[in-house]
């Protein structure tokens, strides 16, 4: 694929901050589509051991073997043989900013990256195409053990360790897409907590596609030892084009006995990337696995974090906010496999769909026989704003065991015409009073966020809801 | 089946194979209003036209092998439906089915209640899905589908599905599944009564509810008849 060499940052119009895109001159960029070769080369670039070679060309054969999934949403639009499945935009991985390529440092200034970092995080991650570019991590945890790279490093740097855990959550045969995600990971983050650490401020990482019909893959494993405990945000943009970009990623967690892990998202890739991702964690004794999801963006998503409680005591914690504006179709849900006794449970799941726009939660809660005093609780509740929107609930409850508590609920509404009034009877526009009550419907999962994450996404709704009424 | 067949009234007055109807397809015509009582179910579909009422009694002791498939179309305004399910399930029973709640027009409700208790190794696998199409505006739907587990083999599978396409409508589930909460239990014998006597009272509660929410004395009796034939001690107040 030619690289177009122009200088400068270019930004379509619209409202989407985020879709500007720069010009960078990459250093190398595989062919379209995925064969063996391609899969070759991307192993060769990247000097792996023999084995991961391996792993990747087994990975390619479960992907060309399994079907396109055919229930949840329309993947017509996805052509995989024009997506180019890995560009490398740099040498190397970065500890300092400054040595970073001009053009890749101006789109992470711009989307505050170097700020956050410097303000409000133990560490901080970035990657931009396949590749993480930049990498730093607070000395004082570095000394304290804590692992925290970009997955290609630590299979450098800790190869044995990386083998033991690396594809034993999620192996490529689990879906179409984590197969593919196995056969071209590339980038992706490497946390290792230590026994006891507890890693006060967030550990960061931001993707970012940049260029036309890119596939990112990143793979992404976290290591939470014995009571330890760590909080890892992500964030994704990208440029706004008019075909399709694909984002397949895989995340694995361990939560080993006592640890807890909050594993954050806000996806607000732009309106033609398609965001079809794998995440899953293994929640050990008395460990705690929290997912907060946020889906703003991409033409479709579909993503169901899940974790598998597998000894007595774990718990597992879900909060999931979908907005699916025009074109859009948000896909999302949770996902509790309790395993062990004494493991508990809770999904909380608000979506908005407005213009056009389609969510959909899917999930489940499944108790094997013997995991007994299981407690699970889920709540979904949707809004829809307008009449050419839609929101589905499809949960699947399937309890093979007596001893358990089990709820669900699920409710669809409008604005309530009452909470309008009121609020319009106090002086507040209409379209005020729609937001605001907006805001409050999904105020228990933005009060989960980080404070600086918790203003933007207020921010984002605002955005997003101008127009939504009158 | 043992329902109540209604055909009154076609489509047009076209013949059944031309609207595409099945054998087992049920109109409830306009205007009218009907109680059906079944105690197995079968794939069917049923038409609900304009301002009929239709309560769909299904009372279940003795399980099925076939997925089921009940589907209730709402084509005609200010239709409604109550489907009032009571599963008690016992040795192998076996209740796979489905409910599927289609409103096609403004303004209709369904109401679906339904409550399992199941011992043994009895299954229930129910999907009860609520679709509500982009016109049917007003549209008022809610599903509930609560389990009592009572035995270590006994399993539940439980899919309550929503497909919201209008805006303007109330739509809604929820499920539960458990045991006896241990607090009343304990409540009920630091009163001296036993065990047996106990889980009777609660059985009688989790179904009672459901019982008091029917209007038709006949469809009551009907109901109350299978469920104390089926489970002993049953104590409904």
């Amino acid at each position: 694929m030619a690289v177009r060499v122009k200088n400068g940052i270019t930004q379509k119009p619209g409202d989407y901050k985020y879709g500007f895109h720069v010009d960078s001159k990459s250093v190398f960029t595989a062919d379209k589509g995925l064969t063996r070769d391609v899969v070759e080369e991307i192993s060769r670039q990247k000097n792996e051991p023999k084995w991961m070679l391996d792993f990747r060309l087994k990975s390619l054969e479960i992907f060309l073997a399994k079907p396109m999934p055919n229930w949840g949403s329309d993947l017509s639009g996805l052509n995989l043989d024009d997506i180019c499945c890995y560009i490398k935009p740099s040498d190397n991985t970065k500890r300092s900013w400054d040595e970073v390529p001009q053009e890749i440092k101006d789109t992470f200034d711009r989307l505050g990256v170097p700020e956050a970092e410097r303000k409000f995080l133990a560490g901080s991650g970035a990657q931009f195409e396949s590749e993480i570019i930049y990498h730093n991590l607070q000395e004082s945890l570095r000394k304290k053990g804590v692992i925290f790279e970009s997955t290609d490093d630590a299979l450098r740097n800790h190869p044995d360790f990386f083998r033991d855990y690396f594809g034993t959550v999620v192996p490529p045969g689990d879906n179409k897409f984590s197969a593919l995600n196995s056969a071209v990971w590339s980038g992706g983050s490497f946390i290792y907590i230590p026994k006891g650490v507890h890693v006060e401020l967030p550990l960061q990482a931001y993707f970012r596609i940049n260029s036309q019909n890119m596939g990112q893959f990143e793979r992404s494993l976290i290591i939470a030892d014995e009571c330890s405990s760590v909080h890892y945000v992500e964030g994704c943009t990208a440029p706004t084009y008019s075909s399709a970009s694909l984002h397949a990623a895989v995340v694995e967690v361990i939560v080993k006995k006592g640890a807890r892990v909050q594993y954050t998202t806000i996806q607000n890739w732009s309106n033609n990337v398609y965001n079809l991702v794998t995440k899953r964690a293994r929640a050990f004794a008395d460990a705690t696995m929290f997912w907060l999801d946020c889906n703003l963006g991409s033409r479709l998503t579909m993503k169901y974090p899940s974790v598998f409680l597998m000894e007595p005591g774990a718990k597992a914690d879900f909060l999931s906010v979908a907005f699916a504006g025009a074109g859009q179709h948000q896909d999302a849900g949770a996902k509790a496999v309790h395993l062990a006794p004494d493991t508990s449970s809770t999904i909380t799941s608000r979506s908005i769909s407005k213009g056009g726009g389609r969510t959909s939660y899917r999930g489940l809660v499944r108790v094997y026989p013997g995991a007994k005093g299981v407690k699970s609780r889920v709540t979904c509740d949707a809004l829809i704003l307008d009449a050419h929107s839609r929101s589905d609930t499809y949960p699947v409850m399937d309890i093979n065991e007596d001893e358990v508590a089990i709820a669900h609920e699920a409710t669809v509404s409008k604005i309530g015409e009452e909470q309008l009034f009121y609020l319009m009877s106090r002086g507040l526009s209409e379209r005020e009073a729609a937001t605001m009550i907006v805001n409050g419907f999904i105020d228990p999962i933005v009060k989960n966020l980080p404070m600086e994450y918790a203003i933007e996404m207020n921010r984002l709704i605002e955005m997003e809801m101008a127009g939504a009424v009158g | 089946m043992e329902m109540v067949q209604v055909k009154e009234k076609y489509f047009n007055n076209e013949s059944p194979q031309e609207a595409g109807l099945l054998q087992s397809d049920v109109i409830i015509a306009r205007g009218m209003e009907k109680i059906m009582i079944a105690k197995k179910l079968v794939s069917s579909r049923i038409i609900l036209e304009e301002g009929a009422r239709l309560t769909y009694v299904f009372v279940g002791s003795e399980g099925w092998a076939e997925n089921a498939k009940v589907t209730f179309e709402f084509t005609g305004r200010e239709s409604e439906l109550f489907f009032f399910g009571f599963i008690i399930g016992k040795g192998d029973h076996k209740f796979p089915f489905e409910t599927v709640s289609d409103h096609l027009v403004p303004g209709t409700k369904a109401r679906f209640f339904v409550n399992a208790c199941l011992r043994e190794r009895s299954v229930v696998d129910y999907k009860g899905t609520i679709i509500i199409r982009k016109p049917a505006q007003f549209t008022d739907a809610y599903l509930t589908h609560h389990t009592l587990l009572l035995s270590d083999y006994a399993r539940t599978r439980t899919i309550p599905s929503l497909e919201i396409s209008a805006n303007d409508v109330k739509a809604g589930h929820a499920a539960s599944i458990g045991k006896f909460d241990e607090e009343m239990l304990f409540y009920l014998k630091s009163r001296g009564i036993d065990d047996k006597t106990a889980e009777g009272i609660l059985t009688g509660a989790f179904f009672g509810n459901l019982i008091a929410m029917m209007q038709n004395e006949n469809a009551r009796k009907n109901v109350y008849d299978v469920l104390s034939r089926s489970i002993p001690n049953l104590f409904i107040s």
